[in-house]
């Protein structure tokens, strides 16, 4: 029982890693075939693999969201990954799947909490600049 | 860019006053700091028309990440705005038009420049928003707040649409001449302002005002 605690315990840590590895690693792989560039500066790269929406989607993984294994297989193509990335991206992918379908749930209780921000860029819906 | 403030001095509450030209002083030093790190880190040129989205990340490390913004008031819409402990701007995900991201997201840069003691900073990055004792909403919070979104609006103008840039403009559509700006139609040379800019037709006019640049606006835009 011990054992299976301690070896329990080491698997949730090390797929704690691999989670923050999978956004670190989709972000490093961007900026490493496209440096120097944003994500919306991307439009003639992405847009066709992606779809116009291509930024709203892409900033959502690269800030931790998973994504479908479609999307991974997309993402091979449009930023032209070696073999090795994609492998390294796909093994990212599954450890992250893996943690947020099982071990998440048991670890997740609540809400974040986010305080609140103080500053809005808001505009009058009726004049807009 | 200095300033005086007293020992009980608020951010939270209280803002300082900032001209027009202080904050264009800000973002040339700001465009400089960016240009010259951008050039040593890749190696090349920073890109024309400005990515502010590079911008805001080479200067600040913050990110873009769009998500759904859910509006608390009926007359007012939140187009964006700052997550400092994960170092993101946000920006509403119903909005598609790119002149309107680039804006938001120079408008917010226009606080992290400007509004520093707003902030946490660890080791020289932000990490979250100065907690401060909870205070009433006041006419000087209100008023505080109302200076602060002018001022990230005039540097999001002025970051978009630098001085230098726009009067190389101005010359490449041979409306300087001898040394003399001839007023013009806005309308017949605002496509090319919006192609080059990315800036509003609103965001450009109060621009150029403050550029000081004379422009015959039509009645019947």
């Amino acid at each position: 029982m011990g054992s299976f605690t301690v070896a329990f315990v080491g698997y949730i840590c090390y797929n704690s890693s691999m989670n923050e590895k999978f956004k670190n690693k989709i972000r490093a792989l961007r900026e490493e075939h496209f440096p120097g560039r944003s994500i919306r500066s991307l439009d003639k790269e992405l847009e066709p693999y992606f779809g116009k929406h291509f930024y709203a989607y892409l900033s959502k993984v690269e800030a931790g969201a998973l994504p479908s294994l479609d999307f991974i297989k997309k993402i091979k193509d449009s930023y032209s990954l070696s073999v090795n990335e994609y492998e390294d991206l796909v093994k990212a992918y599954f450890h992250q799947k893996f943690e947020d379908e099982i071990i998440s749930e048991s670890q997740r209780s609540g809400i974040a909490l986010m305080p609140e921000p103080l500053v809005f860029r808001k505009v009058n819906k009726k004049k807009r600049l | 860019m200095r300033m005086r403030i007293t020992k009980n001095w608020d951010p939270l509450v209280d803002s300082y006053q900032l001209t027009k030209q202080e904050i264009e002083s800000q973002v040339l030093g700001d465009l400089a700091k960016y240009r010259h790190k951008y050039n040593e880190k890749y190696n090349k040129p920073a890109p024309v028309p400005l990515d502010v989205d590079n911008y805001i990340h080479e200067l600040w490390g913050f990110d873009v990440t769009f998500e759904k913004i859910s509006d608390d008031s009926e007359e007012e819409e939140t187009l964006g705005f700052l997550r400092p402990e994960t170092r993101e701007v946000i920006v509403g995900e119903d909005c598609t038009n790119h002149r309107r991201i680039s804006f938001t997201i120079a408008h917010e840069a226009g606080h992290l420049a400007l509004h520093g003691p707003l902030f946490v900073i660890k080791d020289g990055i932000i990490s979250g928003w100065k907690s401060s004792p909870l205070h009433k909403k006041t006419k000087k919070s209100d008023t505080a707040h109302i200076r602060r979104e002018w001022q990230a609006n005039v540097y999001a103008g002025a970051l978009l649409a630098s001085r230098i840039e726009v009067e190389e403009f101005l010359k490449e559509l041979g409306l300087i001449e001898n040394q003399t700006l001839i007023p013009f139609k806005l309308n017949e040379h605002f496509s090319k302002f919006e192609e080059r800019f990315g800036l509003s037709r609103q965001a450009l006019e109060i621009r150029l005002e403050h550029l000081g640049v004379p422009i015959i606006k039509s009645s019947f835009v």
